[in-house]
């Protein structure tokens, strides 16, 4: 299909260690369709961020045990290009965000530059032609005196300008589809806002796609049309974001959402919050069948003894878990 | 002030100094707190917020002595703590206690968990040897582990029974107060939960007073039973937790609950967002301190630096248009 931007099938990355493979991203599949934003959603070492990591082919194949599947952009298979190929997509096509833009800048160049070396290396600019589009992404990220600005270094720009900066140098090259890893948890509130707020705006402006990474459902809830939940390498539960906030299916989304306090009653302190119990199973040592059934309270024999596949259960809902009927509506 | 208070700050500060220039004397300061007052009541929990920088941690600090503040006073049950020789001040550290941020970092290493549960017992000298093996047991079945962790080194849990180890450490000496630093935030969502309800539980069933410091205003709002907001090593807004999140008065705290992100696709409501970021500690400018991100500011703001007043009851706010 035509506004189908990348097709994740069954993408598996297995790392190897002294102790052990970690299968760290287990046979996901997903799609971002053009202009759209989709979420990934998770607790750390579930996966999301090898997934991200994966489609940029960033990940050095010297740690890897096991790197198969497809990520189909467009037509064609990054999995199956070479280091050269890569390059000329990623950071030109294909950009990211990462979570942590303090140790992401490059301490030793000025802002300006390290955004212009992108604009010279992709789009072939001058360096005065650089320099002028760098002052206008810097513009568009919303950074006040951007011509002072571009002479500065990273250490001299606050946590909330240097997210700003990371944003402008991803869609400096207007990319398709931008791969934003967290991109405010570092963030206090108002910032995390302001930044969500420009990511909104920048997707209207220009079109892109995005995946967005975070372990807040807050966060996904506010920019992705879609999102898929992760839980151990796999993807547990697909569907819109409409749909997964008001009929969350798989007990871990719906134990997730239980878990957090919400006001929508007066009454809500007087609710005792429902935890999931026990623990996030360590990826060397992960339990048979279902790997959320040690913590479920639905859990059956079936459960523990083999492992559900990702079902539509619903129209364009799909769920990873024996308990859900099809046609379930909750 | 009242009565029934358990612990009552009155006018603290801290300044740190910086120098500027290699050969110049001038020093500056930079304003960490401010002229902070407050005070909590016996079984109450208040809640402190406020973003990066603005002075709650050190608050927390200063309010257990673990630096020592440029002014004002702190009083436990009655007693100044800031002028209590060492002695004294040890036997305190029985009735007060902190709960820290990040498990991995507040744990010795090289302690088993018997040893870690067992310190507080031996340094306060409370106690013979079988009865703190009693009561080590009985503390960590009330944050829910079993006897077997006692044998075992902190790299051997995970971060959520990390942190309920911290909590039963800080429970030991049967502590009145209890400060906890941003108690989850290092832990995974599904494990927060947990986390929160043991609080909750303790802080009952022992009849606590804590002082919370969280920047997760959901969470905060949900444990506390009053909220201090701080901007710039000042509370602005302080108020019961339902009326502070239902009716906030201070446009600072207005823009703060504006901006959690709602479980909700649908009403992606209207946010306030505040230009610009809170300005440097050292500098402050003069007048109200918000003044530079205010999006209702008016020129009156820059004349002085509103106090903190009563405006109805028990609802505190530092700003020249709250009614």
């Amino acid at each position: 299909m035509d506004d189908i931007l990348l097709k994740v099938i069954d993408l598996r990355t297995y790392f190897k260690t002294a102790e052990g493979v970690i299968r760290a991203v287990e046979g996901i599949n997903f799609q971002v369709k053009r202009g759209k934003v989709l979420g990934l959603v998770g607790e750390s070492g579930c996966g999301k961020s090898v997934t991200a990591l994966s489609i940029m082919g960033l990940i050095p194949r010297t740690s890897l045990e096991l790197f198969s599947g497809q990520v189909l952009y467009k037509d064609i298979n990054l999995l199956g290009l070479t280091d050269r190929e890569m390059q000329k997509i990623r950071g030109r096509r294909i950009s990211m965000i990462f979570q942590d833009p303090s140790t992401s800048l490059n301490p030793v160049f000025t802002i300006g530059e390290q955004i212009a070396e992108v604009l010279r290396l992709h789009l072939k600019m001058g360096r005065r032609e650089a320099r002028e589009r760098t002052i206008d992404l810097l513009k568009m990220v919303g950074i006040p005196s951007p011509e002072k600005r571009y002479a500065e270094y990273p250490h001299q720009l606050s946590g909330g300008m240097r997210q700003r900066v990371m944003i402008g140098m991803a869609i400096s090259c207007d990319p398709d589809l931008i791969l934003a890893d967290e991109p405010t948890t570092a963030l206090d509130v108002t910032l995390q806002a302001q930044i969500l707020g420009l990511l909104h705006d920048l997707r209207e402006r220009l079109g892109m796609s995005m995946v967005l990474i975070s372990h807040d459902l807050g966060v996904i809830a506010q920019l992705a049309d879609e999102v898929a939940v992760m839980y151990s390498g796999r993807i547990v539960e697909y569907t819109s974001t409409r749909e997964l906030l008001s009929k969350p299916l798989h007990p871990y989304t719906q134990g997730l959402l239980n878990s957090l306090p919400r006001f929508t009653r007066s009454d809500e302190r007087a609710r005792r919050l429902t935890a999931i119990p026990g623990t996030v199973p360590h990826l060397l040592s992960q339990p048979s069948g279902c790997k959320f059934h040690p913590r479920c309270e639905l859990v059956e024999e079936m459960c523990r003894r083999d492992e559900p596949l990702l079902e539509e259960k619903t129209g364009h809902h799909g769920v990873r878990c024996w308990r859900v009927e099809k046609g379930a509506t909750r | 002030m009242s009565s029934s208070a358990l612990l009552t700050v009155t006018d603290l500060k801290k300044y740190y100094p910086r120098k500027t220039g290699w050969f110049t004397r001038e020093e500056k300061w930079v304003h960490a707190v401010d002229g902070v007052s407050f005070e909590i009541l016996k079984g109450e929990t208040l809640g402190m917020v406020g973003e990066s920088g603005c002075g709650k941690s050190t608050t927390a600090r200063l309010v257990l002595r673990l630096i020592e503040p440029t002014a004002g006073s702190v009083s436990f049950q009655g007693e100044k703590i800031l002028t209590m020789d060492r002695k004294k001040l040890k036997a305190l550290r029985r009735e007060i206690q902190i709960i820290f941020q990040d498990p991995y970092s507040s744990l010795n290493p090289r302690m088993r968990i018997d040893k870690i549960l067992e310190e507080p017992f031996i340094i306060h000298g409370l106690g013979t040897r079988q009865e703190r093996k009693q009561s080590v047991l009985r503390l960590l079945e009330k944050v829910g582990l079993g006897p077997d962790a006692l044998s075992r080194y902190p790299h051997e849990f995970s971060g959520g029974q990390r942190q309920r180890i911290g909590i039963a450490r800080a429970l030991a000496t049967d502590p009145k107060f209890i400060v906890a630093d941003e108690p989850v935030s290092s832990l995974d969502v599904s494990i927060q939960a947990q986390i929160i309800n043991l609080l909750k539980d303790l802080q009952e069933e022992y009849h606590l007073s804590l002082l919370l410091i969280a920047h997760d205003l959901n969470m905060v709002r949900y444990l506390s039973d009053r909220v201090a907001v701080m901007y710039l090593g000042k509370i602005v807004e302080l108020a019961r937790s339902d009326e502070l999140f239902s009716h906030p008065l201070h446009p600072y705290t207005e823009a703060l609950l504006s901006a959690i992100p709602v479980l909700d696709p649908v009403s992606r409501r209207a946010r306030i967002v505040l230009e610009g970021e809170a300005p440097s500690p050292i500098d402050l400018p003069k007048g109200c301190r918000f003044y530079s991100r205010c999006p209702r500011r008016i020129p009156d703001c820059q004349k002085e630096d509103p106090p903190l007043l009563e405006i109805s009851q028990g609802h505190h706010v530092a700003c020249i248009l709250a009614e």
